[in-house]
């Protein structure tokens, strides 16, 4: 039993309570729902034999009320949220955490305009957690992903898009301080880029080449 | 019905509309409400109007089911399937539920080698 008025009313007050999850998401259930709720309008009315104007009510009334349902939809996405992050998926959860930070902390040296000792000891121990994360995510993952890897794994790919903020930044930046266009910051940064442009090709290929291991395997 | 028989029913139906809505799809692509409507017309399928969401999506995540998308009188609506993964979990579930049945009705005969 509900408490809403319409049909146009529950899809509203359930748009409210799906806020929080991805857009598409929300656009999905709401289209289902909205599916759902339309049909059994149709049904009370052709089946049932009630008029339209109180089919729509009576449809509402047999549909689970838009509390308890946008609690389960709700309930479930947290669950789903917290299990891809945890659990089995940790260890792949780390690697491409490593792959992100990793490249991110090599992108410094183009602010600095340079690399000091300190600053060399944290590129060292960065380039080597980055180094191992490549290794398992090349050598280890490939025939061993799954669907919530696979969710990770777009997530890490759309971070790795976004880590090119921090270079750029980095250059204007330092440009900006230094009243022109300091050299190293440019090679560094060139140097950087290609870098990066490698490291995105090779993961899209996995990540493309791992969609057929999870379809195949699914 | 007594409280507790609705109780124990509602948990036995519980880990059912799994397997059933797995046996539904894996014989064609069924939208939501026509997935309901199959299960409510089960005795011991007390699904009301809407619930169905939450365990379809529950079933995509574990990657046993899979849907498209397709207009209908304007509308879209969402068909599911069952996948490779999806039919194997089938087939191992009824499995069970079958032995499980053949134990409880071995017991209720009184054979001894159960």
């Amino acid at each position: 039993m509900s408490d809403v008025v319409s049909i146009e009313e529950y899809l509203a007050v359930m748009e409210v309570k799906l806020r929080y999850l991805p857009k598409k998401e929300q656009q999905q259930h709401l289209n289902e729902i909205k599916d759902e709720l339309l049909s059994l309008k149709e049904e009370m009315v052709s089946d049932v034999g009630y008029k339209v104007e109180s089919a729509e009510q009576k449809a509402l009334e047999s549909f689970v009320a838009v509390d308890t349902l946008a609690k389960e939809i709700v309930d479930q996405y947290n669950k789903e949220q917290n299990d891809y992050f945890s659990g089995k998926n940790i260890g792949f959860v780390f690697i491409t955490g490593s792959l992100l930070s990793g490249s991110a902390v090599l992108a410094f040296p183009i602010y600095y305009g340079g690399i000091d000792g300190s600053l060399a000891g944290t590129l060292g121990a960065h380039s080597l957690k980055l180094l191992i994360a490549l290794s398992f995510l090349f050598l280890y993952f490939p025939t061993r992903f799954n669907a919530e890897r696979m969710k990770i794994f777009r997530f890490a790919r759309i971070g790795i898009i976004g880590i090119l903020v921090i270079p750029i930044g980095a250059f204007f930046l330092s440009t900006f301080q230094s009243d022109g266009v300091p050299l190293f910051s440019f090679y560094y940064l060139i140097g950087y880029l290609i870098g990066w442009s490698i490291l995105y090709y090779a993961i899209t290929r996995l990540y493309k080449r791992a969609w057929i291991t999870v379809a195949m395997n699914g | 019905m007594n409280n507790k028989k609705v109780d124990w029913n509602n948990q036995l139906t519980k880990g059912m509309y799994e397997l059933a809505i797995l046996l539904l799809v894996s014989k064609k692509a069924m939208y939501g409400y026509e997935i309901t409507k199959k299960l409510q017309q089960g005795t011991g399928m007390q699904l009301a109007n809407g619930s169905i969401y939450p365990i379809l999506r529950r079933l995509t995540n574990n990657g046993w089911i899979e849907s498209y998308q397709e207009e209908h009188e304007g509308r879209s609506r969402k068909y599911y399937f069952s996948t490779k993964e999806g039919n194997r979990v089938l087939v191992e579930r009824y499995e069970f539920m079958e032995e499980l049945f053949g134990f409880i009705t071995a017991l209720k005969d009184g054979e001894d080698n159960v």
